[in-house]
């Protein structure tokens, strides 16, 4: 028996339905996830786009008195 | 310090320590630069050529009968410009320098991003030159034939996606920024539709190895998509569909998501809106292009499934127009002094209103009015004019004085092209709105006594000229905002320093893994290993995972776009339930399929529909609806998307050979109304009649059945006689000498419209058979 026959034994109406439960579960999982995260991770991950021109240290990386400021690490050669 | 001097402390220091575990790089804004001018360059083109049509619309004669200039080959050229050279580039120069920013590191090659900027601007070049002279795949957004399609594939994910991806994986900033998700979004899915939507077979290769020899430089470049008719349409619309969602919407909203809180000078509103904005377009995006297809021969699961998900929509767009919006709050007094904040807050605005028209023309009441009319170009020009069009302008000035270290030469001028740009567009959009709606209600208008209002078609179309005329002004302003926006940038650039700076930054290598809050170790600490693990899930840690680890999350995505697409195909190229066969269905004749190819290089199907939807007022006017089992030879489908003239899938038999030679030379003689061009190439052009055979030969190695013609050249002989029977034929009816025309391209296009559905009306065989016995 050929694959498009046996495609055809099925109902193709369940197709919608196969997609929304996809979505939703989707779209459950990623609610679950910002909705658990810490305010201040979203802010820092909020914040990356005004820190990139600055010269700083990253988050949760180095001693705090390793790390330039932003003037003192630019440099212009 | 010179690029190269530049280069060279990169290289030394890049992967090597500063000091206090400090690393230096320097960031490559010389490819920024040159995808900005590139960006500006192509944009005039593309609005030049859109002008150059949109005359052409409301004065035929400007094609000049130049078949160069002709509208059906010049509008993919401008739609392709607009969206691959235009859109394009400033996509790309938003990626290079925003994904340096947000990884804090220089892009992975230099090499590379040198050899995408050249490969993309050849190829934007293979198109200018391969469109005009009719070198297309014919399928809208996808016309360009197969050398240039390896080309793409190599360009986008060989060069540019590969630095991108190794750029990610060498970055120096923990997270992820949401802006970089969009653009690997972009990457992952457009390389998907790009490689599945442009499967072939090169018909000049074909008949190379049977031959060895190649017929012509027309051949070399023809192909034949592998899918035919309905598939090929499913495939084509997902492609079409899902181009503007991931090449026009991820990728802008990445440069929003990025450029605008810049512009802002203050964080997103909600970054947590945006992750939730990112996974539900990711994930629903994909499935919604069928809605291109409704109450054509598509099955009916498969339209609707498009129109639900387009619906669904709606909401995460809007999520994101809104979170765009709102990142300006508490600076709303600066927008109206500063211009570059007045373009992002009208691209942003567009974005909401095309996210909000795109699900309402999905809906199939709404679809039944609006498909094939202007309302979907006004539509499409809404979405890139005002949101890509507007965002690339607000980019282009925010990050171009940046980029030349220098100030923006006249506040002044970037106001005047705001302002020039706006009322264009809305000048634009109102008119063809206008436009799209007239026919609409005229196409389906029926009088009292049950009979259409406009039987002819072209009452349709002489109503709409002060609407086309009024676009043509529209699209001026435009172009003529475009323009003084790159004088502007032009005077900037020439007040740049002598020797550009080259900013060293400093930054510690990324650990191997986060360091963890100790505060929160402690609490872990005080749980059993499930407990911990549990507490991972709960508190999101799994996504936050996978927001450090661009393979992974590259993964993800790919997951979520390829399960929309193959719940749509599988199940349409598996069931054959879904195209039932039309016994009376054959193969076109080597000279209709000649034809054909000519139909196709002309661009017929930018004006031309072949799809006779279910409804009372198409079928009084064009005949029987459209059956799926009518295309199974058609490769590449001929649907089309748009009717500035008549639907034409029963066009066969309706006129003589006369009429279509006399239409052919002038549209004017049979219809002094028609804004149809004019086509006197193709009376003197003559067929190359030795390459049919390796047309006919490649339709066979796709399954068409054509038997015997495939044997000691008899597709050529065949096609011979049936031009010289067509050609006597039209000098019976009084035109001119067989001998002057019976080898001429005009031939084979008349031989194959006066088949174009005609199969339907021939009697089966078998059943005249039966019926002939049981009498």
């Amino acid at each position: 028996m050929s694959m498009s026959k046996i495609m055809s034994f099925l109902e193709l109406s369940v197709y919608p339905s196969i997609a929304l439960v996809f979505f939703l579960a989707a779209f459950i999982a990623v609610i679950w996830r910002v909705m658990t995260t810490k305010k201040q991770d979203i802010d820092d991950a909020a914040n990356i786009v005004l820190d990139d021109d600055k010269v700083v240290a990253p988050r949760h990386t180095i001693k705090q008195s390793s790390a330039r400021s932003a003037d003192e690490g630019v440099s212009h050669v | 310090m010179s690029e190269s001097a530049a280069k060279t402390a990169t290289a030394s220091t890049d992967r090597a320590s500063g000091t206090d575990g400090l690393e230096a790089f320097v960031y490559d804004d010389k490819i920024v630069r040159m995808f900005s001018w590139a960006t500006i360059i192509w944009g005039i083109v593309a609005f030049l050529v859109g002008v150059i049509i949109a005359i052409q619309l409301a004065f035929p004669e400007a094609g000049f009968g130049i078949e160069f200039l002709s509208f059906g080959r010049l509008r993919p050229l401008h739609t392709n410009a607009a969206i691959f050279a235009f859109a394009g580039n400033a996509v790309f120069a938003a990626v290079y320098y925003s994904t340096q920013r947000l990884c804090k590191c220089r892009m992975w090659s230099d090499k590379l991003s040198k050899l995408h900027f050249w490969g993309w601007q050849l190829i934007i070049l293979s198109a200018a030159l391969t469109l005009p002279f009719g070198i297309t795949q014919g399928k809208e957004y996808a016309e360009l034939e197969w050398p240039i399609d390896i080309a793409i594939a190599v360009v986008w994910l060989g060069f540019f996606g590969g630095n991108f991806m190794m750029t990610l994986i060498n970055r120096r900033e923990r997270h992820i920024y949401v802006a970089l998700w969009f653009y690997i979004a972009t990457i992952v899915t457009v390389t998907m539709l790009h490689v599945f939507n442009n499967l072939w077979i090169p018909a000049g290769l074909v008949y190379l190895f049977q031959n060895g020899e190649m017929p012509s430089a027309e051949l070399a470049l023809k192909s034949y998509p592998v899918y035919a008719g309905v598939q090929d349409a499913l495939m084509q619309w997902w492609y079409g569909h899902n181009a503007v969602a991931f090449f026009l919407t991820t990728p802008f909203l990445g440069l929003m998501y990025y450029f605008l809180p810049k512009a802002a000078e203050r964080p997103v509103f909600s970054y947590k809106l945006s992750i939730i904005h990112f996974w539900s377009l990711v994930f629903i995006y994909i499935w919604a292009g069928p809605h291109h297809l409704h109450y054509t021969s598509l099955p009916e699961w498969a339209s609707t499934l498009g129109m639900v998900f387009s619906v669904m929509l709606w909401m995460p767009s809007w999520g994101g127009m809104i979170n765009g919006l709102l990142t300006l709050r508490g600076a709303w007094d600066r927008v109206a002094s500063e211009p570059i904040l007045k373009f992002f807050v009208v691209g942003v605005t567009f974005y909401g209103m095309s996210t909000f028209e795109g699900p309402l023309l999905s809906v199939k009441a709404v679809n039944s009015l609006s498909h094939y009319t202007d309302w979907t170009i006004a539509h499409v020009h809404s979405g890139v004019l005002g949101w890509n069009g507007f965002m690339t302008f607000g980019m282009l000035y925010w990050m171009m004085p940046r980029l030349f270290q220098t100030t923006l030469w006249s506040k002044k001028l970037c106001a005047m092209h705001f302002w020039f740009g706006t009322v264009g567009m809305v000048l634009y959009i109102l008119a063809i709105y206008s436009a799209g709606i007239t026919q609409g209600l005229m196409w389906r208008a029926f009088d009292e006594s049950g009979r259409l209002s406009y039987p002819a078609f072209i009452e349709t179309v002489t109503v709409l000229l002060p609407m086309y005329w009024i676009r043509v002004v529209g699209g001026l302003l435009y172009l003529t905002g475009a323009v003084i926006g790159a004088y502007n940038l032009f005077r900037t650039w020439q007040t740049r320093p002598e020797k550009y700076e080259e900013v060293v930054h400093y930054a510690p290598a990324l650990s191997k893994g986060p360091i963890v809050d100790p505060k929160g170790k402690d609490r872990l600490h005080a749980n059993t290993a499930l407990g911990v693990a549990g507490d991972k899930v709960l508190q999101g840690d799994w996504h936050r995972a996978l927001e450090r680890k661009p393979v992974k999350f590259t993964i993800w995505v790919l997951v979520a776009v390829a399960i929309g697409s193959l719940v749509e195909a599988i199940p349409m190229f598996m069931v054959s339930s879904n195209v039932p066969t039309i016994t009376t269905v054959e193969p076109y004749t080597p000279l209709e399929l000649a034809g054909r190819d000519i139909y196709v290089a002309e661009g017929c199907y930018n004006c031309h529909s072949q799809m006779i939807r279910p409804f009372l007022w198409e079928t009084m006017r064009y005949g029987e609806y459209s059956k799926p089992g009518e295309f199974i030879y058609d490769r590449p489908f001929q649907w089309g998307s748009r009717r500035i003239g008549p639907d034409l899938a029963r066009e066969g038999g309706l006129r003589d050979h006369l009429w279509h030679y006399r239409h052919f030379k002038n549209p004017k003689d049979v219809n002094d109304k028609s804004i149809m061009p004019r086509y006197p190439w193709l009376l003197s052009q003559s067929i190359n009649f030795k390459e049919i055979q390796g047309r006919v030969d490649s339709m066979a190695l796709l399954g068409v059945p054509y038997g015997e013609l495939l044997l000691d050249n008899n597709a050529v002989a065949h096609a011979e006689n049936q031009a010289l029977e067509i050609a006597v034929e039209l000098e019976s009816l009084g035109g001119p000498s067989f001998d002057e025309t019976r080898d001429k391209k005009v031939i084979a296009l008349i031989a194959y419209l006066q088949r174009l559905g005609t199969d339907i009306k021939k009697s089966d065989p078998e059943e005249s058979a039966m019926g002939g016995d049981q009498q």
